[in-house]
């Protein structure tokens, strides 16, 4: 069970993170929500819950609870461009659909 | 863009009359721009952009509109179905068109030159003592609903107006533009 | 898939990222980029330290092209290869600048299709659009490694005075540069936005521009954060390189005086001018010393030797003030931008007549790039939208060609942009079936003394008689000041469109010339427009009288005809040569000349159509 980042996404985790001035790492997981199911959840830590499963890649704390690991198993977060918009980007091998906004995915 | 479509006057929340609050309008006007404007939709979607640019072209035409005293006044009749392009002869006076002559007559003979910028800004003067009368008297007559006679001080406007920006181009010439 | 952004615990809102949008100002002398850093936007500077970087660009074979100081360093010993103040030659065809006096050391690709001006240089055939593009490259590498990542969007100034064809070139060189251009800002704007948030002022504002070469007079008006642009103008060949030229003669007048030593060169007498304009910048008087000979340059006399161009600045000044309807009382402060502004004459002369000190607190070589760093801040997104809107206007009437060659006006200049506006047009000739379209900037009433935009045809209109059909022509000039003409025939809804592009190889006095033209030849324009007015009536009547003649000719007796063909001659003679008056006296005879045959010709086809016979048919 694993989850990996991308060198230009760590980077850039961890420049917020320095921004910010504090949190432990993000969190990435799932909510349920939108058209098709479910929501990506990535957001900066600053207390670990229990259960929560930490992945270290490329010097970034990746924590993900218990019951998101199960749909985001095996998910690369990268950082990419579009335009004038950037933000992070998640390739989920689970994900069979995906709604037209792209922020909910169902498996 | 049908519901563009609306009365001037409803759109910037001003009563539909020929007095109006300069200062009303232009504050409603910016207030508006403040939403409409493209430089607030400058990282928008290609539609939202278009659209922009269509409800900012139309609140700028309305403000001129209603800003101009002359084309507030061809804006005013037209909404009680005048049309303020038919112009009949007789609408106009002798003692209208005779003035008419006089004042521009005076303005040709004046010198080419800055020696007439002083006779410029007294015909200017006397222009505008006649254009401010005659507003008074636009409203006089549009407010007794007499349309008829508010289009031919209408006419008046026209001729006075025209007669300003003369003056206007004149005093360019003799400044050296 | 959307992008996605890191959000605080529990689904908060992360404080946004501050995205990275710069200002930059595209100057014909120098060039400057500017972002917000910490409190307030800021001009960058190179690693030495230097924030103008100037305008000019070295190209060499199999190298990237020096832009700079060094590409400036080798203006004397490379000419061929270095160009500089490319921005006078935005969106100039090739034979408009040849056409011009001015001499320019370059080579010019003859061999370009568009008719575009390229230069050969070693590194190959570059137009305009390509050399500041690479001016725009030099700068936003520089902000690049300042900001320390890529630039998100960027607002570009340019002149108010800047057509629609310098405008769209100034926006492809951006868009070649690999920029998101935000806005393009006139200049005069964005200057009155770098004091404008500073200050928090209400009221109107008069920004005084007085560059190198050019002079701009912007009048605005700042009220609960909303900018509006009441008026712009100005003299598009005045600046401070001809008060250099004023001192220059000054010092070889008493060079020649005196006969003590030759005259130097006029490059060696402009660079003392310019020293010594300097100097008087903070003192009352100045030595010029060539050799042995030596002169005192007071400043009374700099007075009297630039009184006539100061002048000119301030009626500008009174014109702006006009056009918007205000009074010198009106005006609460005054911005001066351009290095000019620094001289103290050039301050007095406006403190004088507006009767207040301007403003020159921002140094007033950066100030407009300040500005539009501003304004990229706030269209990117990292200030909060309600901070303040720009209201912008057009700087130049746009209009469409109607007969006779005349310019009807459509958008006049000083008109708040985006803006819209329609007007119906009609057919000439019976049964036309294709209108011709042709689009027009300039203030003068001929279209030969204006810039031709774009041309285009709404083809496919049903025949009908001359006058019948409607052609409403809609005009859409959006935030950039960006030009597109629409033409639709109404009964059909037949339509043609056209987005305006930069126009080449046609006819047109220089763009720069054309304000200042419209203004002194307005009295030649009026009789101008007389004549061809009086020129068209006339083609009318005799086109219409022709044609009655092949249909009824034999209505008239011998000796009728004869008179008629008379008149008819000396119409045709007057209107080559006669002016106005004459040309509609001898309309007017032609008119009653005619006028029984048209009485004859209209009892018949009445008693025809009586007889059951449509005159329609008769006509044919």
């Amino acid at each position: 069970m694993a989850i990996s980042i991308s060198s230009t996404a760590a980077a850039h985790v961890a420049e917020q993170l320095a921004d910010r001035g504090h949190g432990i790492g993000i969190r990435v997981g799932v909510k349920t929500t939108g058209c098709s199911g479910m929501a990506y959840v990535l957001e900066f830590v600053d207390k670990l819950e229990v259960g929560d499963e930490i992945f270290e890649e490329q010097g970034v704390k990746i924590i993900v609870d218990p019951k998101s690991l199960v749909y985001i198993d095996g998910t690369e977060m990268d950082f990419v461009k579009h335009g004038v918009n950037e933000g992070f980007e998640f390739k989920n091998p689970n994900a069979k659909g995906e709604c037209g906004c792209g922020e909910s995915f169902s498996i | 863009m049908q519901s563009l479509i609306r009365n001037y006057f409803t759109l910037f929340n001003l009563p539909e009359a020929c007095e109006l609050d300069q200062e009303s309008l232009s504050a409603e006007y910016r207030r508006q721009q403040g939403e409409v404007h493209p430089d607030r939709f400058a990282n928008a979607e290609e539609p939202e952009k278009l659209r922009a640019v269509q409800l900012s072209s139309y609140l700028n035409e309305a403000y001129e509109t209603l800003k101009s005293p002359l084309r507030r006044a061809a804006y005013l009749l037209s909404l009680r179905d005048i049309d303020v392009e038919q112009v009949n002869q007789n609408d106009l006076s002798m003692d209208l068109l005779l003035e008419q002559i006089q004042l521009r007559e005076k303005l040709d003979e004046l010198p080419i030159d800055e020696s007439a910028l002083a006779s410029l800004d007294a015909l200017r003067s006397e222009v505008n003592v006649k254009l401010e009368k005659q507003e008074k008297k636009f409203a006089e007559f549009f407010d007794l609903e007499n349309f008829n006679e508010a289009k031919k001080v209408y006419h008046e406007l026209q001729f006075l107006y025209k007669l300003s920006a003369e003056i206007d181009a004149g005093e360019e010439i003799r400044l050296g533009y | 898939m959307a992008l996605l952004q890191i959000q605080e615990p529990g689904g908060k809102q992360a404080k946004p990222l501050h995205r990275r949008a710069v200002g930059i100002d595209l100057g014909t002398t120098n060039s400057l980029v500017s972002a917000s850093c910490g409190p307030g936007v800021e001009t960058l500077p190179d690693s030495a330290a230097q924030h103008l970087l100037p305008s000019v660009v070295h190209y060499s074979k199999g190298k990237p092209p020096l832009v700079g100081v060094e590409a400036k360093a080798l203006l004397v010993d490379d000419p061929l290869n270095t160009i500089a103040s490319v921005k006078r030659l935005l969106g100039k065809s090739l034979s408009e600048l040849k056409a011009k006096q001015d001499y320019l050391p370059f080579e010019f690709d003859e061999a370009r299709a568009d008719g575009a001006p390229a230069i050969l240089t070693e590194a190959g055939s570059k137009d305009v659009v390509q050399i500041s593009a690479d001016i725009l490259s030099a700068l936003v590498e520089r902000a690049e490694a300042s900001l320390k990542g890529a630039l998100e969007g960027a607002v570009i100034t340019v002149p108010a005075y800047f057509n629609d064809a310098q405008r769209q070139q100034t926006k492809d060189a951006a868009q070649l540069a690999g920029l998101n251009v935000l806005r393009l800002l006139n200049e005069p704007t964005a200057a009155a936005v770098a004091y404008g948030l500073d200050s928090n002022d209400q009221g109107n504002v008069v920004v005084f521009d007085l560059g190198g070469g050019t002079f701009d007079v912007s009048l605005l008006s700042l009220k609960n954060g909303v900018f509006e642009v009441l008026a712009t103008g100005g003299d598009t060949s005045l600046g401070g390189d001809d008060i250099d030229h004023a001192i220059a003669e000054w010092i070889a007048a008493q060079l020649q005086e005196s006969a003590a030593v030759a005259v130097p060169s006029v490059a060696k007498l402009r660079q003392l001018a310019n020293a010594a304009k300097h100097e008087l910048s903070d003192k009352p008087q100045t030595a010029i010393v060539i050799n042995q000979f030596s002169a005192l340059l007071e400043e009374s006399t700099l007075k009297k030797l630039t009184a006539d161009m100061i002048r000119r600045t301030i009626m500008s000044c009174r014109r702006v003030l006009r056009d918007a309807g205000l009074a010198v009382a009106d005006i609460d402060n005054i911005v001066m931008v351009g290095g000019s502004t620094r001289m103290p004459l050039v301050r007095d002369a406006v403190a004088e007549f507006f009767g207040k000190t301007p403003l020159t607190d921002i140094d007033p070589d950066k100030v407009v790039a300040i500005g539009a760093g501003i304004q990229a801040d706030v269209l990117i997104g990292n200030k909060s939208p309600d901070s303040f809107l720009l209201l912008d206007v057009n700087p130049l009437s746009l209009g469409i060609e109607t007969m006779g060659e005349l310019v009807e006006k459509i958008i006049p200049r000083n008109t708040t942009i985006p803006v819209a506006k329609a007007q119906e047009f009609t057919t000439f000739k019976d049964g036309q079936t294709v209108m011709s379209l042709h689009v027009v900037q300039g203030e003068r009433e001929l279209v030969s003394d204006c810039r031709s935009l774009a041309r285009f045809e709404l083809r496919d209109i049903p025949a009908m008689v001359a006058g019948a059909a409607k052609i409403r022509v809609s005009f859409q000039v959006d935030a950039d000041g960006l030009l597109s003409v629409s033409a639709e025939e109404l009964s059909t809804g037949k339509k043609a469109e056209i987005q305006v592009k930069p126009s080449y190889g046609l006819k047109s006095s220089v763009i720069e010339e054309m304000l200042q033209d419209s203004q002194s030849h307005a009295k030649i324009d009026m009789e101008a427009r007389s004549i061809k007015e009086a020129q068209l009536e006339a083609t009318q009547l005799l086109d219409a009288i022709a044609n009655a003649l092949l249909v009824d000719g034999n209505l008239l007796s011998r000796e009728e005809a004869d008179s008629l063909a008379e008149s008819i001659k000396a119409l045709e003679n007057t209107m080559t040569s006669g002016g106005s008056v004459q040309i509609h006296a001898a309309t007017e005879e032609l008119n009653q000349a005619s006028s029984d045959f048209a009485a004859k010709r209209m009892d018949l086809h009445i008693a025809n159509a009586l007889r059951g016979e449509s005159i329609d048919a008769v006509e044919k």
